[in-house]
């Protein structure tokens, strides 16, 4: 998982800045980082599987959308999402907590992107990278789990209509 | 995502759970706020603002720290189950060293 790891170690360098370096700025790269890592972690497993052009895969990443991918993993908490499989599959709890830090750093990301008003503290901060950090850890546990297979397929195309 | 509307005896049951969720952590937790709004997607949010002691972020691993509390304020608010599953929980943590030099208003 090359760039996601590479995202995910940069999150955590820049969670600590040397007091040389511009400490908000860094704060809100981190946080930024720590998102798009686990994005980049999620879209890059799901399109894996996919047997095309390498040309092709990158056409299909470029497909995900993070609102789309929110609601998913919103649903996944909510226990109203279902897969693809009948009957859906168990979800884990290794997943709703990969769910959980999804739709959490993604609003801590528009936040850190955006909203030049606030101010981040270094403990909020490292919260971000670690929570990013164990959605790494919970996602290698059942990346191979049919709800994890099902769950990549929702953050393509939304969430299963009834 | 639906919003509901929460009558004031609900938002002043709501913040009593919350007070009581704080105290159930003395050595941890010095308060915790919070506030409805809406998340930047403009989905329904509840905000929580949680202020760890000094001693606290120095004794436990952060992660360990902060997924005690925020389990706690899922479980015993019931955030994922109650009428209050309409709003999204977002969680923002910060020592008490960390307040008293920002001196921000919300958390206070």
């Amino acid at each position: 998982m090359g760039i996601a790891d590479d995202l995910l170690t940069l999150a955590g360098r820049l969670a600590k800045p040397a007091p040389t370096e511009p400490e908000q700025a860094s704060f809100r790269r981190s946080i930024s980082t720590a998102y798009y890592a686990l994005f980049h972690l999620l879209v890059q497993e799901a399109v894996q599987s996919w047997n095309g052009s390498a040309t092709a895969r990158f056409g299909l990443e470029r497909k995900f959308d993070h609102k789309t991918m929110k609601d998913v993993s919103n649903a996944v908490l909510r226990s109203s999402w279902r897969g693809w499989s009948t009957p859906s599959p168990v979800v884990p709890t290794e997943l709703e907590a990969v769910a959980e830090a999804f739709v959490r750093l993604q609003e801590a990301r528009q936040q850190a992107d955006y909203d030049n008003a606030k101010t981040w503290e270094s403990t909020a901060v490292r919260a971000k990278v670690t929570e990013a950090q164990t959605a790494f850890v919970n996602w290698e546990i059942i990346r191979t789990h049919p709800a994890a297979n099902e769950y990549l397929l929702s953050l393509l195309i939304g969430n299963k209509r009834e | 995502m639906a919003t509901m509307y929460l009558s004031p005896q609900q938002l002043k049951d709501f913040a009593q759970r919350v007070e009581d969720v704080a105290k159930k952590f003395p050595a941890e937790v010095v308060r915790i706020r919070h506030s409805f709004s809406r998340d930047w997607d403009g989905d329904p949010a509840i905000y929580f603002r949680i202020i760890f002691t000094d001693d606290a972020v120095k004794r436990f691993p952060l992660g360990e720290l902060t997924r005690k509390i925020e389990q706690a304020l899922i479980k015993d608010l019931a955030l994922y189950t109650s009428e209050y599953s309409a709003y999204i929980p977002y969680f923002e943590f910060r020592t008490k060293a960390e307040q008293d030099r920002s001196k921000d208003p919300q958390w206070e």
